[in-house]
């Protein structure tokens, strides 16, 4: 039995408290499960039979029982009427009034705990009326906030849009095309020009006229001096340099005439002179 | 208008654990056992003391206040009474009685022919 028992009954403790079939040692512990049929009954339910309900009804309760029980209502009934009347008189008043008397007292409870009830509800709606506009005021603040937000990007978006559009103002499109090419063929470009130290080309004279550069100060002081320079030029139409610098040799000369010699002179030389130029 | 439901006037099982005690109280009848109480109006000790008594204490004038206001009490506290002598004994605690009385005759009768029968067969 013990065998079947511990391959039955897998909870460690059940088994532990049952020691031979004869004692039934079962634990005093309240357990969730049903015990196996077989396990030994305790020991408080031995003595307990269960058996059939025994109706035994004698002559006397044959009789008297159906009576009894109609006497017995009868009489609980008159006295129940009798406990009222009694408890009424000694209140001092009659059922109606203390029917009436209850209505009022219980009419005049309704309309104090309805005051009651308003006064709550205008504390309430006062306190609930100040909530809500803190919260009004809190989504207002918080979408103005944001309103102001938008509005700053896309200003900043615009204004990244200018500039961008005014860094590629001077690209080439199929509308502004003809506009470009009379701007290229009118421009007058020069390529031979000093550079900064950062590599960028330095105004000169012809770019200030065509392309209205800024004059700088400096640049009017070299432009004075330059002025200076080019009235002085040597290669004016002035020929006082002649006299001074011209020997005996050249005296009585026609010098119109030995200018034009030598400017004929000088390209029917270049053209025969080609190979001996290479020669040499 | 308030409506308090239909009262009962009832026992309630308080104490512990091998020791009852019942406190008698007016209740709305569909509440538990202990449930929430209108009122108290006695208490009953079902536990024999050392003068062979179970004590019964309630006050009369508020259970006759509570029987006004339509409060049902039940059958079990209608019998205490009855036996009290407040109500009128109840037709069941008397036929108890007498099941009682002729169980108790019946053993004794039975016990007598036992004996005699022995004491024949003795001789």
């Amino acid at each position: 039995m013990t065998s079947s028992l511990r391959c039955l009954c897998s909870k460690k403790h059940i088994f532990d408290t049952l020691r031979t079939p004869y004692h039934a040692a079962v634990s005093l512990q309240f357990v969730r499960w049903r015990m196996h049929r077989g396990v030994p009954r305790p020991l408080h339910k031995l003595e307990k039979k269960i058996g059939p309900k025994i109706n035994v009804e004698d002559e006397y309760e044959k009789t008297w029982k159906r009576e009894m029980h109609k006497k017995y209502r009868s009489q609980m009934n008159a006295l129940r009427s009798e406990i009222v009347r009694d408890t009424l008189h000694w209140l001092g008043m009659n059922k109606v009034e203390h029917l009436m008397a209850s209505q009022k007292t219980q009419m005049a409870e309704w309309e104090e705990s309805h005051k009651l009830n308003d006064l709550w509800n205008a504390e309430i709606a006062k306190q609930r009326e100040e909530r809500m506009m803190k919260e009004r005021r809190k989504v207002e603040a918080a979408n103005y906030q944001k309103m102001v937000v938008g509005l700053r990007k896309r200003e900043i978006r615009r204004e990244m849009a200018e500039s961008f559009l005014g860094e590629y103002s001077s690209m080439i499109t199929p509308d502004n095309l003809d506009e470009k090419i009379r701007e290229a063929l009118d421009a007058q470009v020069q390529h031979s020009r000093p550079l900064d130290n950062e590599g960028k080309p330095e105004p000169i004279m012809m770019d200030m006229l065509y392309n209205q550069v800024p004059e700088d100060e400096t640049w009017k002081a070299d432009s004075e001096e330059r002025e200076k320079d080019l009235s002085e030029d040597p290669d004016d139409n002035d020929a006082s340099y002649l006299d001074s610098d011209l020997g005996e040799e050249m005296e009585g000369m026609d010098v119109d005439a030995i200018e034009a010699e030598d400017f004929n002179h000088g390209d029917e030389a270049e053209e025969t002179n080609d190979g001996q130029d290479k020669k040499s | 208008m308030k409506k308090e439901g239909t009262l009962a006037i009832r026992f309630a099982l308080h104490g512990c654990v091998n020791r009852p005690f019942y406190h008698i109280v007016v209740i709305q009848k569909h509440k538990a056992r202990n449930g929430r109480i209108i009122s108290q109006i006695g208490t009953y000790d079902p536990m024999i003391n050392q003068f062979g008594e179970r004590l019964f204490a309630m006050s009369f004038q508020k259970y006759r206040k509570w029987i006004l206001r339509e409060a049902q009490p039940t059958k079990s506290l209608v019998k205490m009474l009855g036996i009290a002598g407040f109500y009128p004994i109840h037709p069941q605690s008397i036929l108890h009685a007498h099941r009682k009385r002729m169980l108790q005759a019946r053993q004794a009768s039975e016990a007598k022919q036992q004996t005699e029968e022995f004491k024949e067969t003795a001789l």
